[in-house]
């Protein structure tokens, strides 16, 4: 066969039947073809992005803007930034629960991050039965986070919980736990490490990544486990720390499930989350629409917050491919 | 490789259009076009539907009772009834998804039972019916119910103290008793209190002195006695008892309709409530769930239950929708007794459940025939009381229903305390604005008291000055019916 008489696609040579057929019948070349699958196995994510996720969000900031109660719609009316005002200059509990979130979302980040490294180079090792550790610290990930509360639940229970029991053995007074203003937060910061093999495997992934030759090299040159891990490991386990402390920031300033089935909130608001605030407005109280502007001042805080960390990873976060440029 | 070109953005995007445009159209081809469904699986426009979960009525041991009488007003009406049913106790699931289906437009029409609390969260919401009108085309007189039920269901720091406006019907009726273990009283070589309301000396002081000379340490040393150690109490002289309460033998009031102001810090309150937190702080003769649970090993969910049941427990709060739990299988003689008196006044708690009818609903004729059905007549509303929710039935003509019924299950226990009980019992549940932010921002200032972290004078004033802001807020943003 020559080059003059091959067939010739309309999207690129070579391509055999995809040019028009000798009946004369035009039939629809295989690119587009996929491309049209692509669209069709991609239109009910969209479908979903939009339906669930964009439309609700595009909803919910023009009802922030409203004072529209579930059960008494017919009579909402416009406020303007009156929900906004309402809550940033008038709701002390918005305060509170800002304040009660923060402090569990800094211990619980830095805790996660501490602790997942310290897994993860654990993890690291290369022993026997290391697959079998993998899947059991990612485990808790899988469970409902109900069931994870209510387990929690039992063990922090002054009397008769796992955790007095293990305070007891080493001699240390028992602790009221979710029943103490002072230790219901450390408590659901303790419970938060159920999690941590997230961010375990987050880091694994890339200390698996990490040429032993680098390591080789340093010990050769007379670096200590230590050396080698502070100039080595952790710089280029950057990129990881950075991972997870976005993932952390935003998933643990939405922090609900714990202090809905075991606190409440309480005692006396000291685990007042602010989605939990929010909630309340919603479902309890019923006002969605202020509940809408709740949820849009935690997404701006959260974005803020994001940029914040982005803004400061250029000075601490090392990527290895910057370098080869 | 080449980058993507506008152009092929344009056409893709122009391609993604119509794709996207059949899913809905595929879907809308499998559904069911079946124009009578409301949105409920396998429930057509024709049935009722009853919300359960304001509180009792789901108990497996409950349910026959309403599925018989649904049964029968299906047969009397030929109208279907169907049950929602949403077993959680705090009834904050069932509230959740009230709220959501009556925006939905897909509310259930009925909801029975709920507590006067139920009622109370959502009456400035107007998410109830009135049912004076229904009542009176039915030529219904109010008077066949209890007195004490009627006054509870009305809401009149709301509709006025004059107006006839009703929103629920009277389902079951709660009175409290105490409750205690006869043999613990004997070991202690302390009289048992009396059996009769109002009998003198029976007070909040002689209770104290009672619950000290039962309240025991490991060494066996009372709580009356030096050396009581309270730090390894075996029993308790008090349990099951909600301090919150002792207040009302004070005098103490929640809400002024006339001036319009929250009385959170009114000395009667202040006193009252400093003494229910001495009772487990300073005097510890009281069982909070904690230290419930310190007296019965592997309390569970239930530590108030578990030490009452394993003896530990010489007195605790029994109201008639106790009865089931607290009062069966005990392996101990028990009796009921009554309240003791306060320093102002003998006051106990009435607990009433009501049938509610919801304004949004789109057959509210149809609903009212059922509750008058279910409430009204009498053979039903005795058996939907005391087989259904464990009531004493709120009509005069059934008052004595509720001891045939029981007296057979908890041989020589003076039950009738629960039907003496009506003249010293109010509900302490019924509205006043802001109704559910103001309850809710209690456990800011009332946990502290309550774990002897902070005294009730330094509390309730900020408490008062809290949930007044959001009374008063209330008052900016709504109006009392004319």
């Amino acid at each position: 066969m020559t080059a003059a008489n091959a067939p010739v696609s309309s999207e690129g040579a070579g391509i055999v039947g995809t040019g028009p057929s000798r009946r004369g019948r035009r039939r629809v070349p295989a690119a587009r073809r996929e491309t049209w699958a692509a669209y069709g196995f991609l239109s009910p994510w969209v479908i979903g992005f939009v339906g669930l996720t964009v439309g609700p969000m595009v909803a919910s900031l023009v009802l922030s803007f409203t004072d529209y109660n579930l059960v008494d719609a017919g009579n909402t009316s416009w406020v303007g930034l009156g929900n906004y005002r309402e809550a940033l200059t008038e709701d002390r509990l918005v305060v509170q629960s800002l304040k009660v979130t923060t402090y569990y979302a800094t211990l619980a980040v830095a805790l996660d991050l501490f602790v997942g490294l310290i897994l993860a180079l654990l993890l690291n090792t290369g022993f026997r039965v290391i697959g079998a550790i993998r899947t059991i610290y990612y485990l808790p990930a899988a469970v409902s986070g109900v069931a994870v509360s209510l387990l929690w639940l039992w063990i922090f229970q002054p009397s008769s919980g796992l955790a007095n029991a293990l305070l007891d053995l080493v001699g240390l007074p028992a602790i009221d736990w979710v029943y103490s203003t002072t230790w219901v937060i450390p408590a659901f910061v303790l419970m938060s490490l159920w999690g941590v093999g997230r961010s375990a495997f987050i880091y694994l992934a890339i200390l698996q990544r990490i040429p032993t030759n680098l390591y080789e090299a340093a010990a050769v040159d007379g670096a200590g486990p230590f050396t080698r891990f502070r100039r080595i490991t952790l710089p280029l386990v950057t990129p990881a720390i950075f991972l997870n402390l976005v993932l952390g920031i935003i998933g643990n300033f939405q922090t609900f499930t714990q202090a809905f089935v075991i606190s409440e909130g309480g005692p006396a608001n000291a685990s007042l989350f602010y989605t939990l605030y929010l909630y309340r407005n919603a479902f309890r109280y019923f006002r969605v629409g202020y509940a809408a502007a709740l949820a849009w001042i935690l997404f701006a805080l959260l974005l803020v917050l994001t940029l914040v960390a982005f803004r400061s990873s250029r000075r601490w976060v090392y990527y290895e491919a910057e370098d080869l440029r | 490789m080449p980058g993507i070109t506008r152009r092929q953005v344009l056409r893709n995007g122009l391609t993604l259009v119509p794709t996207i445009g059949l899913w809905p159209a595929l879907l809308a081809a499998c559904g069911d076009d079946d124009g009578d469904d409301d949105g409920v699986a396998g429930v057509d426009k024709a049935t009722l539907q009853i919300l359960v979960g304001f509180g009792t009525g789901n108990a497996p041991s409950q349910i026959p009772a309403q599925e018989e009488l649904a049964a029968a007003f299906e047969k009397a009406s030929g109208r279907p009834i169907a049950f929602r049913r949403i077993p959680d106790v705090s009834g904050e699931e069932a509230q959740r998804q009230l709220g959501v289906s009556i925006a939905a437009g897909n509310p259930a029409d009925i909801i029975l039972p709920t507590g006067v609390f139920g009622i109370s969260l959502y009456i400035d919401q107007k998410v109830w019916l009135d049912l004076a009108p229904y009542l009176r085309d039915a030529d219904i007189d109010l008077g066949l119910f209890a007195e004490p039920a009627i006054a509870a269901a009305k809401a009149p720091n709301y509709y006025g103290p004059d107006s006839d406006v009703i929103v629920g019907l009277p389902a079951g009726l709660f009175t409290h008793t105490v409750a205690y273990n006869k043999e613990l009283f004997a070991a202690a070589g302390v009289d048992e209190p009396p059996h009769q309301w109002d009998a003198p000396g029976w007070d909040y002081d002689r209770l104290l002195e009672v619950t000290k000379e039962l309240t025991l340490d490991s060494k066996g040393r009372n709580a009356a006695e030096a050396g009581f150690d309270p730090a390894k109490i075996v029993q308790f002289g008090l349990g099951h008892w909600d301090t919150g309460l002792m207040a009302l033998g004070y005098g103490a009031e929640k809400y002024d309709p006339e001036s319009r102001r929250l009385l959170l810090d009114s000395n009667e309150n202040v006193e009252g409530t400093q003494f229910g937190a001495d009772l487990v702080n300073v005097h510890h003769v009281l069982a909070n769930d904690q230290l419930a649970a310190t007296v019965a090993a592997g309390a569970g969910d239930e530590p108030q239950l578990a030490a009452w049941k394993s003896g530990k427990l010489a007195i605790i709060d029994m109201c008639g929708c106790d009865l089931q739990s607290y009062g069966i299988d005990n392996d101990f003689e028990w009796d009921l007794a009554p309240w003791p008196k306060g320093p102002a006044k003998l006051v106990s708690t009435l607990n009433l459940d009501v049938g509610a009818i919801v304004a949004a609903s789109e057959r509210r004729d149809a609903a009212f025939e059922a509750l008058e059905f279910l409430l009204i007549e009498p053979a039903n509303a005795r058996k939907l009381a005391t087989k259904g929710y464990g009531a004493m039935s709120p009509l005069r003509s059934e008052e004595g229903a509720f001891l045939e019924e029981l007296e057979g299950d908890y041989p020589g226990v003076d039950l009738q305390l629960f039907l003496d009980a009506f003249p010293y019992s109010v509900n302490q549940e019924g509205w006043f604005p802001a109704f559910t932010q103001v309850n809710d921002a209690g456990g800011e200032f009332l946990d502290p008291i309550a774990m002897g972290d902070a005294t009730a004078a330094e509390q309730l004033p900020k408490y008062q000055k809290a949930a007044q802001e959001l009374v008063d807020r209330w008052f900016e943003e709504n109006e009392l019916p004319s």
